[in-house]
Formats: C-alpha cells, structure tokens, sequence
C-alpha cells in the first residue's frame, strides 16, 4: 500500500483534526475528514478510504459507537482510535469490537503515522490482488477438522472471504450463510463426533454440556473423529458439505422446536436455521452429512 | 451503574435495566459462554423484575445464544419477572421468528423506548 493511501480522519475537536490532518497529508496520504462517527458512518464505503483514524470522545456518535457499526456492517477498514488518557478501558472495549489499534493521544506526533504504515501493510498482505480476484470463476477447497470449536469462527471468515472475492453474496447473506455454517458446523463436531447431547445445556447452565465436550474432546475414539467441510462455489451458487465421522441421527426423528410443546426444548433449533438461511438442504440417510446450497445474487 | 463487563453494558432506562450486547457476533463459543456466565451473574445478584435486551450491535447469533438467553428468561420469570429484547436487525429476528420464539416465549421491540413503554404499562393497575 503506497503513502497516497486514502485516510479518513474522524475528530471533533478542530485544533486537533488540523494538527493530524496536517501530520498525514506531510507523510504522503490523502485525508478525508469528519466531525464525528455519525459523519463517519455517512461517507464511508471501502472503495472510497483504505484506513479510518478516530476520536474516541465525540458527540452523536462516539468512537467505540464508528468501530461497532463498521464492524456489523462487515466494512473491511481498518481503524486506528486515538485515545486521551484516562480511556483505556474504553480502547480495550474498541478493539475488543475490531478496532485495528490505539494511539494514545500524546503519542500522535511521534506513533500515528508508523502506526498507519504498519496495518495499511498488514491489509494489503492479507488481500488479494483485486485484478486477480476479478477472474476468479469457481472455487473447490476441502478441510479436515479436528474438533476445536474455535476453528469454526476462523473457517467461516475463510468461507465469507471466498464468498466476498467470487463477488457472490450481499454482507446480509452472508451472515446468513455465517448463522447456518455455525449451527451445522457445531453439530458436526458436538452432537457427531463428539456425542454430546444438546440437552445437557439445560442442565447447571450448561456446565456438564461444556465439561462433556472438553472431555471428548481427548477421549477416544471420539478425538479421533474429523469433520469435513467442502465448498464448492462459482458466481452464482455456492454449496457447503459436512461430513461427520459419529453415528449419525434419524432428521425425521428431531422433534419439531416450533411445537408449542417444544419451544424450551433445546433440539432441532439449529436445524430450523440452517434451513430457513440455506436455499436448499440435503441429508444423507445415515444423518452424517449434511449438504446445504446457497443460490447467490451477485453483491 | 459501574461496568466491568467484557460483553455487557448495563445502564438503566427510566429505572428499568437495559443490558447493551457489545459484541457483534454470537457464534463463537468463547463469546456464547463469556457472554452467558455475565448475564447470568447479572441477573442471580441484581434479580431485576424487568429487563431489557439491546441488540444493536449484534449482526449474527447461533441456536446456542437463542439458549442462553432463555435461560435468561428463566431467570427473570423466576423472580417473577418480565424481559424484553430490542432492536434487532432483520437477520438476527428471522432466527427468533422461525423459531416461533418472537411473541410467545420472548417480546421483541424495535426499540428500547417501545420495550420500556410495554414493560412499565406492566406496573400499571389495571
């Protein structure tokens, strides 16, 4: 990424958007700016800056307030919160909700622009070539996994990033998509391999549910088990496979959660999602493999 | 209200307590847990009688933060309570529609002001 990158500044105190404005435009960048988050939220679109510099104290619409709302819009911009001291924990809750990193305000002269410098690069090693990603016609990949539940999250980023570079899927389907991979991806590895009935979550507040899977989770021969995730994806279908190596259950014999009598229970839920998100759902008759197609409008 | 949470912000409205989810996506089972063990805490010292959930912020859950938070619901109704959630956005509330949870086992409001009005329309003598 070169010094003329696009930054966004976002400060309402003028002397200091001057003084930042000034300190970036002298590195080389090219500065947009605005004086609060809600401003911010206005003119922001990935095509249009390649960083977001922001004020965490403003009015309207506050620091923290801009990193959640690009954040639940999947906006892919870093963002860098600038902080006077005394807010710390308020930095800490910004990255926690995806902020980049902080500068501290006393800090900006000497820390800001490096700071801009190392993330813009950090972006561009993690992006593709857009050019490159413009001929992408369709995708076949293939994971093996263990049963680590927090692969699942890192798995559907990969799957969301596939989705975003085939052009395929608004940031709304793709949540969908996320919420259905989760539940399916989940019970591949929890109720599957592992064996570990979602019943026991109304038990203790689901402590034994979760001591259960811990244990499984070195005890074999359900250790041993993996899941299969396949996609297969062009530019206007995507479909995802799972394949679970447990005993498989009977679909039919899920007791349906929209039953008055079940709305508590805590069965079948997930499958109701994955199927109300999902254009199409397919089980095997074993119930060890679920394949779920999603019919994609371009994005 | 001082606030050491990781995935709540607490704070009341019109002396009713709003519990703000901070975290954007429920999927993560880190996130489900800590996220439950804090609104569980929550609710066994505080015992409200009414309570609001906001989702603003929340643009994805799973079937096992649907969990959770019917456990909160029990939480609340054992003491007697109500609880409400708000401000959910159209994915999130299609989960909770064709769980055929909005409207029976929970009451979604588009805002916080609406499920403040509905719960202290409540504490009013009929």
């Amino acid at each position: 990424m070169t010094s003329s990158s696009r930054i966004l500044v976002v400060e309402d105190s003028p002397s200091q958007l001057l003084q930042i404005q000034m300190l970036l435009e002298t590195a080389g960048y090219s500065v947009t700016t605005a004086a609060d988050g809600q401003e911010a939220i206005d003119v922001i679109e990935p095509a249009k800056f390649d960083l977001v510099v922001t004020d965490l104290e403003m009015p309207r619409l506050d620091g923290l307030g801009l990193v959640r709302a690009i954040s639940s819009q999947d906006i892919d911009i870093p963002v860098i919160v600038t902080t006077a001291t005394g807010s710390e924990s308020i930095a800490a809750e910004s990255l926690h909700a995806g902020a980049a990193s902080y500068v501290p305000k006393d800090g900006i002269v000497n820390l800001l622009v490096p700071t801009i410098a190392r993330i813009l690069e950090l972006k561009q090693a993690a992006q593709p070539d857009p050019r490159l990603a413009r001929c992408v016609d369709s995708v076949q990949v293939q994971w093996k996994l263990h049963n680590d539940l927090k692969l699942v999250p890192s798995l559907i980023r990969r799957v969301g990033s596939i989705l975003s570079e085939l052009g395929i899927c608004d940031p709304s389907a793709r949540l969908q998509v996320a919420m259905a991979l989760d539940e399916a991806l989940v019970n591949a590895m929890v109720h599957g391999n592992l064996e570990v009935s979602s019943e026991l979550r109304r038990t203790d507040d689901g402590r034994p549910y979760t001591q259960q899977i811990q244990v499984r989770q070195a005890l074999a021969p359900y250790c041993d088990r993996r899941v299969t995730f396949g996609l297969h994806a062009d530019r206007s279908t995507a479909t995802f496979t799972i394949c679970d190596e447990g005993p498989g259950f009977r679909v039919a014999e899920v007791a349906d959660p929209t039953d008055p009598a079940n709305l508590e229970k805590e069965g079948g839920r997930g499958l109701l999602l994955i199927n109300t998100f999902m254009d199409k759902v397919i089980h095997n008759d074993c119930g060890n493999k679920i394949v779920m197609i999603k019919h994609c409008e371009r994005a | 209200m001082s606030n050491t949470h990781r995935h709540l912000r607490i704070s009341t409205s019109d002396g009713i307590p709003v519990i703000f989810l901070t975290d954007v996506k429920f999927l993560e089972r880190e996130t489900i847990q800590g996220a439950q063990e804090e609104l569980l805490t929550y609710l066994e010292t505080a015992k409200p009688t009414r309570l609001i959930i906001n989702f603003q912020d929340v643009a994805a859950i799973s079937s096992e933060f649907i969990s959770t938070l019917l456990r909160c619901r029990e939480y609340v109704k054992s003491v007697d309570g109500e609880f409400c959630l708000s401000n959910m956005n159209p994915v999130v509330r299609m989960a909770f529609k064709v769980t055929k949870l909005d409207g029976t086992l929970v009451h979604i409001f588009d805002t916080v002001a609406l499920a403040v009005e509905a719960l202290k329309r409540l504490d009013q003598p009929q």
